[in-house]
């Protein structure tokens, strides 16, 4: 029916007017490209207990989030806990080694180590925003990083 | 009105090659569909750029290995779809209108903007706004699929379906449906509406 094509048009002008993308952002889609890493192997998201064991929410108490992500060689699992001032990430590799660790948001890094038993712990890490892990093992040629995701 | 999907592949496999170019006719293709799965949703503005930035970083991540690459709309709203879902599983707090700002600020014209403004655009925002206003009364499904049909540039039907998580055949009726209740609700305001704009 034209006469719906032509509703449509007119609420699609209504949102290009009243909720357009807002500033900037684009911007930050542009920059994206340029940020990928060309030489590191992705980890994909392979369970988040979000979605996939949800827990009744207990009035004013966050269960502990757990994430597994996996490439190839190394899996990645993660938790973050809420301390009551801010969120830890504890981190475990498997198969556990000592790694370089940063944790990347779309403006900042933050770094650690992964010790002998590929374990690693960042506290504070915030809440706002999409978050990728870069992992690189000590002696491995390439570095993993997981697929970016809010957290 | 649907984008030409081998334009699509081919904007993928350049910029899978590396060329930036390609990833920006890619972004001025796509983002209004991120934005409108995430509003759809009812995000507020906050998550919605959450949503948004997510889905992009994402995409840069993977385009190398994007199976098909005619396909990568769909791709990016079942990820723009997911993310929204992840947040509102998480607790974000959704938003029935868009910001009560963005209502306000047609109606809040300074001086300036009167004088310069024709009176023809000042009274098209005001019906958009009252528009709104009215889609907001829509039940949720409706908004839902409103809102991502009504992206600019509009989305082919495949993407529709991938950001709702509804099938393809489904998108059509339900359309009708909700476009003739929201005529209703248009016409109980007293709106005129239905009229093209050149």
């Amino acid at each position: 029916m034209t006469d719906d094509l032509d509703f449509e048009q007119e609420l699609r002008r209504a949102a290009e007017l009243l909720d357009p993308l807002p500033e900037g952002m684009r911007r930050h889609a542009v920059e994206a490209f340029s940020l990928r890493s060309l030489d590191a192997e992705l980890a994909a998201l392979t369970f988040d207990s979000l979605l996939d064991a949800p827990v009744p929410l207990v009035r004013g108490v966050q269960p502990p989030r757990l994430l597994t992500f996996r490439s190839s060689a190394l899996t990645i699992d993660v938790e973050l806990v809420d301390t009551g001032r801010g969120r830890r990430l504890i981190g475990q590799l498997d198969p556990a080694s000592p790694a370089e660790i940063e944790l990347h948001a779309p403006d900042r890094t933050r770094t650690a180590r992964a010790d002998d038993l590929g374990r690693f712990t960042m506290d504070d890490i915030g809440t706002a925003g999409p978050v990728s892990i870069r992992c690189r093992v000590d002696g491995a040629s390439l570095p993993v990083v997981t697929e970016w995701m809010s957290i | 009105m649907a984008v030409p999907t081998d334009d699509t592949a081919a904007l993928v496999t350049a910029a899978a090659a590396g060329d930036p170019a390609a990833w920006s006719a890619l972004v001025d293709r796509f983002s209004g569909l991120i934005w409108a799965v995430a509003r759809g949703y009812g995000l507020r503005t906050a998550d919605a750029e959450e949503v948004y930035q997510t889905a992009w970083f994402r995409l840069a991540q993977h385009i190398a290995q994007i199976n098909d690459p005619e396909r990568v709309g769909a791709w990016l709203a079942t990820t723009a779809r997911r993310e929204s879902l992840r947040l509102l599983r998480a607790g974000a707090r959704t938003s029935v209108t868009s910001n009560a700002d963005i209502l306000d600020r047609a109606v809040d014209d300074t001086p300036e903007r009167r004088l310069v403004q024709s009176e023809d655009a000042a009274s098209e925002v005001e019906r958009a706004r009252q528009l709104w206003q009215a889609f907001q009364q829509l039940s949720e499904r409706c908004r839902e699929l409103l809102r991502v049909l009504i992206a600019s540039p509009p989305p082919s039907y495949v993407d529709v379906a991938a950001a709702l998580g509804m099938p393809i055949g489904s998108i059509g009726p339900t359309r009708a449906r909700c476009l003739a209740r929201l005529r209703e609700l248009v016409a109980a305001r007293g709106i005129t509406s239905g009229s093209a704009y050149p």
